[in-house]
């Protein structure tokens, strides 16, 4: 009878380690071929662009994975990583090691900058300016108000923002620069928006991965943005938001938002897209993974990734940025004085 | 302010602390002027006089532990390596005899709160971690001739806390919590050390159906944030969330208090959209038992620690 109830909890101990031990993790070893496992893997089962970009990821893998010799470690092994990384065409997709950090660039290498801040800061700036949590701004003429936001990485306090467009608000029409804006935090894209928009409006549209398949996609999830406490000064007057190709990520969100609204107008060059919000990872070996997660797309749910064509597609030469003249804001100025003798 | 909703914090903590003469204090001051800490006290005070309190030999043992040792935890939200370091906790624990059956029940009231620190297997990466959990619980007591005491019954809990990998971007952070319930057991004995009386006891919880909390497999916390908070709670069972935490401690009848040492074992993971959690530690127990365990041969008599109760 001893041996039989034994027996029983023998039998009901194994069955909870069944029912809890079909859950390996999986379990990469620290060498070549382990962290390329991993690596591989992450990005197979989280990347979130395979199919807008017809990526053949296994394709790529077994490319890669044939290139793995004994020697194939350190630089040697990072190098291999990035290059296969770069497969994804992505800007969001860095791999981070304490020695380097690899970082597809065709994004913006291949494309005219059409921005030279030195340009901005000398010949239309004066060298004078004024700055506050990360803007830059001043007043062009006493109708033509103008901000530089370089990143939005720099935290924008709403009192910063208050001072900013009290300052302005003598202006008819503002010029909204993001030209190299890399993005950064989404949440000041919330807080910027809030002070052009008197209603909650869609924000766009956002997706995340359900599962590990390259199809395994959330419904789109419409987020909205607020506007600004009523007590809290806002433009609502025209804007002018200046782009280049540099404009990714949260920049290339805020254009996104900003586009089509009324009496915003946006000039430029196409943007740099960025339109997949970034996940971490990491392989056995510490190196860091970075790379797109969530689609974001903008509020007509066409996907913000490739970029975002402006209204007035313009190029600012480098050869004219070089003597000081910046065709983009040029341009922006002489539509800004269009607007303001209507 | 209602007096009466005040009852039963009051005969809780009367109960968990096993304070009688906070207590005594209930029938000396009537109605509360103001609503004031002092107040609540005279509120709760008055308030009892209107129940009936008995003299019961149902003593309150309190358990206060340090709990350290090493731990580890895979998340694969996170990371897919696991992560190892060390944790630190700090643990009550609160039980008596409950008027049932003979006084062959007896409830327990648990909470801990804990800290640990964590790295890759590459070193350079942190992860810290903090939990805080809250259970109670009622079990049926039974002791045999051997003088080996049994229990066996459930517990309500709560816990909390997150996992906080410090290198990661938009997904730095994984939060937990979870509402369950839970089958407990327990087994003692009691013997001899030379003239030293010691109690070793086995206590294992076993968390068996819960409500728990999980993001979607690549779910940002900022989409949660922007209010997309469908799909986060889940049904748990043994086939999508096991836990188990096992307590055995050595319990040492020095003086007027007891000394417990003792190794705990736990274990919280989950399988759920995906992603797979494993988080568990071995830890070394150090506990002060404040009014002993009652081997001794001169040790309060049960009457000495009454208390009053319902």
């Amino acid at each position: 009878m001893k041996a039989n109830h034994l027996l029983r909890l023998v039998a009901a101990v194994a069955a909870i380690v069944a029912l809890t031990g079909c859950h390996d993790a999986p379990d990469y070893k620290d060498s070549a071929e382990g962290n390329f496992d991993a690596l591989w893997s992450i990005i197979d089962s989280r990347y979130c662009f395979f199919e807008e970009k017809d990526i053949d990821w296994e394709a790529i893998g077994e490319k890669y994975r044939s290139r793995i010799d004994a020697d194939t470690r350190g630089l040697k092994l990072f190098n291999l990583f990035g290059e296969m990384l770069d497969e994804l065409q992505d800007g969001h997709v860095n791999l981070i090691s304490s020695f380097n950090t690899s970082y597809y660039r065709k994004w913006w290498t291949d494309y005219p900058q059409n921005f030279n801040l030195r340009t901005l800061e000398e010949y239309y700036l004066d060298f004078d300016w004024m700055t506050t949590s990360g803007i830059i701004y001043k007043r062009l003429t006493p109708e033509i108000g103008y901000i530089y936001y370089p990143s939005f990485s720099s935290g924008i306090s709403e009192t910063a923002l208050d001072y900013v467009f009290l300052y302005l608000s003598d202006c008819e029409t503002l010029i909204f620069d993001v030209r190299d804006n890399g993005g950064g935090m989404l949440t000041n894209v919330e807080r910027l928006a809030g002070r052009f928009i008197t209603r909650e409006i869609t924000g766009g549209y956002i997706r995340h991965k359900t599962g590990p398949g390259h199809n395994d996609f959330s419904e789109p999830y419409r987020f909205t943005y607020k506007p600004a406490d009523e007590a809290r000064p806002k433009w609502l007057k025209p804007i002018i938001i200046l782009t280049n190709r540099s404009t990714f990520s949260a920049a290339n969100d805020f254009i996104a938002c900003m586009k089509g609204m009324d009496g915003v107008t946006v000039v430029g060059a196409r943007t740099g897209g960025g339109g997949g919000l970034p996940f971490s990872s990491e392989l056995p070996n510490g190196w860091s993974v970075r790379f797109s997660a969530s689609p974001i797309s903008d509020r007509n749910g066409n996907p913000t990734e490739f970029g975002i064509e402006p209204d007035h597609e313009v190029d600012a030469p480098d050869e004219e940025l070089a003597q000081g003249k910046d065709a983009i804001l040029d341009y922006a100025i002489a539509l800004a004085g269009q607007s303001n003798q209507q | 302010m209602n007096r009466f909703t005040l009852l039963p914090a009051i005969s809780m903590l009367a109960l968990f602390t096993g304070r009688a003469e906070a207590f005594d204090r209930f029938v000396e001051v009537g109605e509360p002027p103001e609503c004031s800490a002092d107040s609540v006290v005279r509120a709760l005070e008055g308030t009892m006089c209107c129940f009936s309190f008995h003299e019961v030999k149902r003593p309150v043992t309190q358990v206060y532990m340090l709990e350290a040792g090493g731990t580890s935890a895979l998340d694969t939200y996170l990371s897919p390596v696991r992560y190892h370091g060390y944790n630190l906790s700090l643990a009550g624990s609160w039980s008596k005899r409950l008027p049932w059956g003979g006084n062959s029940w007896q409830m327990t009231f648990d909470a801990d709160a804990g800290f640990s620190r964590m790295l890759n297997p590459a070193k350079n990466a942190l992860m810290l971690g903090f939990d805080a959990s809250f259970a109670w619980g009622a079990a049926w007591t039974r002791t045999i001739d051997t003088g080996v005491s049994f229990t066996a019954g459930g517990s309500v809990s709560a816990e909390c806390g997150v996992l906080y990998l410090t290198r990661n971007s938009n997904n730095p952070a994984s939060a937990k919590a979870a509402l369950s319930i839970a089958a407990t057991a327990s087994a003692s004995y009691p013997f001899r050390i030379g003239r030293l009386p010691v109690r070793v006891s086995d206590r294992v919880s076993l968390p068996s159906l819960s409500v728990f909390f999980s993001p979607q497999y690549g779910e940002t916390y900022y989409e949660i944030y922007l209010g997309n908070r469908s799909g986060l709670a889940h049904f748990g069972w043994w086939g999508n969330r096991f836990c188990i935490d096992n307590l055995l401690a050595f319990d040492l009848d020095i003086g007027p208090s007891a000394l417990r040492l003792g190794y705990r074992y736990t274990l919280r993971s989950s399988w759920t959209n995906s992603l797979n959690t494993q988080i568990q530690s071995h830890s070394f127990v150090v506990g002060w038992i404040p009014h002993g365990i009652g081997l001794r041969r001169n040790a309060p008599s049960p009457e000495a620690i009454s208390i009053y109760s319902l």
